[in-house]
């Protein structure tokens, strides 16, 4: 032991040293690099489909011209978010309906389908398939625990010293929509149920600008039909 | 199994006589370490893919018993950390369901290692080695999507061949050390072979 601490450093310092720096640099490289910058970057696109449905026999489709906005979740905890008063449905302003439909169209005849007008539809003349467009709006809020800030003086009734300056919570809000294209088979139905075989989902954190919330719909759904192009192309 | 025993035996026995012998050497160091998973061969398998970036973002500490002063053998310790991180738009594709999205991939490494080197060279010289490293890794893979965040953390049995060398600086205290490491953590807890190329350089000191 003596000759550690007689050659140059004592030991001791020599692994603190080590250590130390290893934590220094360590600070410096943190664990979640890098960042979301854009809202484009917040927004989603899932798509689910059925294995085994044949999809590539379907030949046409209805669409309603009307996006279907869903319940608000408060007013229907752990109910169907389609089935509520047209009083407690979201806010939802349908000045995009006709574009954002108009874009499903676009990608339902460019892979094979053939429009079937939804007046048209009746219970003797269904299309294979028929879409059906809703968003949904929730609204998130994180909370973030910035801690006693620390001053001295005289607050309140505490008397001069360290106190606590302005502990407690700030909060950041924001919404997601979240734009759902169903497809359904009523050749399926059964008990007034009729199967949805394929979903696209596009979610995205909601932009202040209603252009940007359009374009980022329009670029999902875009995307939706691209990335499920495989199974739904007619044959 | 028993070589992780054997070394972790040597190390025991080493640090409880380490105080007894009278030309022995311990040497300290840190590193800065640099990483690759897929972007190297060796590691595009499913399990070795999931950051293709290269990366710049690490640390290491070492500790290397040298029984007799310049000699050929150390045994030794290490711990590191290594984060490796990518964004991607690369599309998920499911058995039933495609997800497509910015999505921001971390791969954060901890291995805890014991080793033993053989230099090559003479004293005083420098001194190319290769060596094997025996021990855990505790790994965390995360992917955070829009506001949703999957990740899964385990700890690894594992081990890393290595080669490197040791460049004197002038005084018999300090060399610079460089070396490669390949790491293979086996699968753990759901989480298969996690494996990536480590390079790292650093300073020595005693």
């Amino acid at each position: 032991m003596g000759q550690w601490m007689t050659r140059g450093w004592p030991l001791a310092m020599r692994a603190g040293i080590a250590i130390v720096a290893t934590v220094a640099l360590g600070g410096l490289a943190a664990c979640y690099p890098g960042d979301i910058t854009s809202i484009e970057e917040t927004r989603v696109v899932i798509t689910v489909h059925d294995q085994d449905f044949d999809y590539s026999s379907q030949r046409t489709y209805a669409i309603p011209d009307t996006v279907v906005e869903v319940c608000d979740l408060n007013e229907t905890p752990g109910g169907v978010p389609i089935d509520c008063d047209d009083d407690d449905r979201i806010d939802y302003d349908h000045a995009n309906d006709a574009i954002l439909v108009a874009r499903a169209v676009a990608n339902m005849d460019s892979l094979g389908y053939t429009e079937m007008p939804w007046d048209e539809v009746t219970e003797e003349n269904l299309p294979d398939v028929a879409l059906i467009m809703m968003v949904a709006v929730n609204e998130w809020t994180a909370y973030t625990y910035w801690g006693c800030g620390g001053y001295w003086g005289w607050w309140g009734w505490y008397p001069p010293g360290y106190g606590c300056g302005y502990p407690g919570y700030s909060s950041t809000s924001w919404e997601q929509g979240t734009l759902f294209i169903d497809m359904l088979y009523p050749d399926g139905a059964s008990n007034e149920t009729v199967p949805s075989v394929w979903t696209g989902a596009i979610n995205s954190v909601l932009s202040n600008s209603s252009n940007t919330n359009r374009d980022l719909a329009l670029d999902g759904i875009d995307q939706a039909f691209d990335q499920s192009k495989d199974y739904l192309m007619v044959q | 199994m028993r070589l992780l025993k054997g070394a972790l035996a040597s190390v025991a026995l080493l640090v409880a006589f380490s105080g007894e012998a009278q030309a022995q050497d311990w040497w300290w160091g840190i590193t800065y370490n640099m990483s690759a998973t897929a972007s190297l061969p060796g590691t595009s398998d499913s399990d070795g893919d999931f950051v293709d970036d290269f990366s710049f973002r690490g640390v290491g500490i070492e500790a290397r018993y040298v029984p007799s002063r310049g000699g050929n053998l150390s045994y030794g310790f290490s711990g590191s950390w290594n984060v490796l991180n990518e964004k991607t738009d690369e599309i998920v594709h499911l058995p039933d369901a495609d997800l497509s999205g910015t999505q921001l991939r971390y791969f954060n490494s901890i291995p805890l290692l014991v080793n033993a080197h053989y230099y090559f060279g003479e004293r005083g010289g420098i001194r190319p080695y290769a060596g094997v490293n025996v021990g855990t890794y505790w790994i965390e893979r995360r992917a955070d999507v829009s506001i949703v965040s999957i990740k899964d953390d385990n700890w690894h049995l594992g081990w890393a061949p290595e080669v490197g060398i040791i460049v004197p600086l002038g005084r018999p205290e300090v060399a610079l050390i460089a070396n490669a490491r390949y790491n293979w953590a086996f699968s753990s807890g759901g989480s298969g072979d996690q494996k990536y190329w480590g390079f790292n350089i650093g300073f020595m000191y005693r």
